[in-house]
């Protein structure tokens, strides 16, 4: 089915009968989106959000899709787009502590010491919301999607110079926020 | 699946050796993770999206304005708290 052309089949209610390229998109880059999204927004239902408004650009998009960057920094330039784009329409709301994922990992530990641990990634989290969209941006693209500073550069369309000025200065500032809360 | 800062230049603009911080690194995908199961849920969402939203997401596309905007104009500034929203396609 061409990109754009909606879905008419009757599917049942739990098995989204999406076109195959969408659910591509979907299966390969959701989660790497969601966090970039994550991270600018700092909202997880916007973010959500955010995620579903990228895939349908970009499903709709694949026919003029060139090639001329990969794929991935293609869907994620699109992703930091239309965070932008929603948080401009929103008031800022920071990541309350309460909403930080529980993965489970600390199932069975000390509560003491799970409780320390959220308060290291809630200082974190505040760290991270005081810096400016773009470098948290940035520090998700390379810290966490673990991409060049070439294909940020390209994602974020900023100078190589530029990427790495900022991050520079937002890992400081995150090292510095996660130190002091370690030795008040 | 984690992945970390590629080897692909190693310094910054001003010199520094860019070093791998893999606690950080750590901590943010812990602090952003999607939880489980984002893949489906997006699938889904977007399924009620392309089913429901037709006629009025049409018109609106056609007309250049986007959801935020629309729910701005339609609730007259009065957003409901994150939390409240409930099925925007249904």
């Amino acid at each position: 089915m061409h990109p754009g052309r909606r879905q008419r089949r009757h599917a049942p209610q739990d098995e989204p009968s999406l076109d195959r390229s969408l659910r591509a998109l979907v299966d390969e880059h959701s989660d790497a989106c969601y966090r970039l999204a994550l991270g600018v927004v700092r909202d997880r239902s916007l973010a959500e959000d955010v995620v579903q408004d990228a895939m349908i650009k970009a499903w709709r998009s694949l026919a003029g899709f060139r090639g001329e960057s990969s794929k991935r920094t293609w869907i994620l330039r699109i992703t930091h787009n239309a965070a932008i784009d929603a948080l401009r329409r929103r008031r800022e709301q920071s990541t309350a502590p309460e909403d930080l994922p529980d993965d489970g990992s600390g199932a069975g530990e000390d509560p003491a010491a799970r409780a320390a641990d959220r308060d290291d990634l809630a200082a974190l989290g505040r760290a991270l919301a005081d810096l400016d969209e773009l470098s948290r941006s940035i520090v998700v693209l390379r810290e966490v999607e673990g991409l060049s500073y070439a294909e940020i550069a390209e994602t974020l369309e900023l100078s190589i110079a530029t990427v790495k000025t900022r991050l520079l200065r937002a890992r400081r500032t995150l090292e510095c926020a996660v130190r002091n809360r370690e030795d008040p | 699946m984690m992945t970390g800062p590629t080897p692909d230049d190693h310094t910054d603009s001003t010199g520094e050796e860019d070093v791998e911080l893999p606690e950080l690194t750590a901590d943010l995908h812990r602090l952003l993770g999607p939880g489980d199961d984002l893949g489906g849920r997006t699938a889904q969402g977007l399924d009620r999206r392309l089913r429901s939203g037709s006629a009025s997401s049409l018109a609106l596309e056609l007309l250049g304005v986007g959801w935020w905007t629309a729910r701005e104009i339609l609730s007259d500034g009065t957003v409901p708290a994150d939390g409240e929203r409930g099925d925007r396609n249904g």
